[in-house]
């Protein structure tokens, strides 16, 4: 099964809210799903509609120990996310190879960017979840700095949290819209329905079918199956003048 | 949501609102600091964006189509402005660049309204321009652009 890395350069952007909802999008797709959050201080169950009460099973727990959500089964992985022991791990549980009917989903904190660098290259997509907002677009050079050329090719963005009723949201938008190309595989408007079914201990879909956010959210699943069961080194085709 | 937004999209036969325009006028527009220093980043230059939509295989999804870039002008429809941003790329290509991303700015164009070829100047070849000209940011008249 091929690996999604969800990490971004900024925390508080989306990136577990664009994972949890990746994962219901691949799943209603007929996915065989699991996600891993790698974050020590976590909220991945909320987007389920679970309790923070509940506590997630670690990567290697064993079956009957399971949180099924829907059919996705959610994980922890407890250790340093630098752990070495992480990669082989994947490896052996078959989370690295391509396929679309089994996808591993990783919410990566946006602290652990070294990790993330570690894992980008054995994922078949990156999905980073930006805000329009100027720090986040601020981060972007160091970002793209420390990821070279060849990590980033496999890229995608998000731009979330999108009020286009502000100025410097649109501009900001408008920004990675130049900047990304035909990596930027969604916009996902701020919407007061996502906290709110969090607090509702409901999953969105349920408290808010007719979410923006949702609408949204859900365009972004289909946007990367090709990633899924691509080997190329780069699921999006680069521009003429780099693939010369 | 709230009963009265339901109600109202009930009765519009419609599942979400949507946002549709909020126009700025030309004469408003303003190239953020920040934005132009990071354009001015060549780090930036790092990533790829990819084949132009209809080859590259994001480029068939609903949320590609409504993510794809609008790069391309629409002259007239920037209230204040009659000729097209890019017929003066050599002057201010900062703001012409900007002026751009108001039109990307807008909602997904309607079907109709296909894209039309990419215009000659793009934020890449802005950002080349910048990285050669050691951050002069404005360059010098007639060094860039066509004429
Ligand atoms: N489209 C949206 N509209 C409104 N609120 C949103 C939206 N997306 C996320 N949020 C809210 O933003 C906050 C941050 O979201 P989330 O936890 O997914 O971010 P994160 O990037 O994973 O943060 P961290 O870096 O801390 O892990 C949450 O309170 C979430 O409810
Ligand atoms: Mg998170």
């Amino acid at each position: 099964m091929p690996m999604v890395l969800c990490h971004a350069p900024k925390g508080g952007t989306g990136t577990t809210f664009v994972a949890a909802h990746l994962a219901m999008g691949l799943a209603a797709e007929g996915a065989d799903v699991t996600v891993l959050t790698m974050a020590a201080r976590d909220t991945m169950a909320l987007h389920f509609g679970l309790s923070q009460a509940i506590s997630l099973p670690s990567l290697t727990a064993p079956a009957d120990e399971a949180v099924l959500v829907g059919g996705i089964n959610l994980r922890y992985w407890h250790r340093s996310a630098e752990d070495a022991d992480l990669l082989p791990m994947l490896n052996d549980l078959g989370y690295l190879t391509p396929g679309k009917d089994r996808v591993l989903v990783v919410d990566m904190p946006s602290g652990e960017f070294r990790a993330a660098l570690r894992l980008v290259e054995h994922a078949c997509a990156h999905l980073c979840t930006l805000t329009a907002q100027p720090d986040t677009l601020a981060l972007l050079p160091q970002m793209f700095g420390e990821t070279g050329s060849e990590g980033l090719l496999r890229t995608a963005f998000v731009i979330n949290a999108l009020d286009e009723t502000r100025r410097l949201s649109r501009h900001g938008a408008a920004f990675v819209r130049e900047l990304a190309g035909q990596r930027l595989i969604g916009r996902i408007r701020l919407d007061e329905a996502v906290p709110e079914a969090m607090a509702m201990l409901q999953p969105l879909s349920r408290y808010a079918p007719a979410s923006a956010a949702l609408h949204d959210a859900r365009a972004i699943s289909g946007a990367i199956l090709p990633a899924l069961e691509s080997t190329a080194a780069s699921w999006i085709a680069p521009t003429a003048s780099r693939a010369a | 949501m709230r009963i009265d937004a339901r109600n109202l999209l009930d009765r519009l036969g419609r599942s979400d609102f949507a946002y549709r325009e909020f126009e700025d006028r030309f004469t408003d527009l303003e190239l953020w600091p920040i934005l132009e220093s990071l354009l001015r980043d060549p780090r930036l230059q790092a990533l790829d964006p990819g084949t132009p939509q209809g080859n590259g295989p994001g480029a068939s999804s609903p949320a590609a189509e409504r993510a794809q870039p609008s790069i391309t002008p629409h002259p007239g429809t920037l209230s204040g402005t009659s000729a097209s941003p890019l017929t003066k790329p050599a002057e201010e290509p900062l703001k012409v660049l900007f002026s751009r991303y108001e039109q990307g700015a807008q909602p997904a164009l309607p079907a109709e309204e296909a894209p039309a070829p990419p215009p000659p100047q793009d934020i890449r070849g802005l950002l080349r321009r910048l990285s050669q000209s050691g951050g002069d940011a404005r360059g010098k008249p007639g060094e860039q652009g066509e004429n």
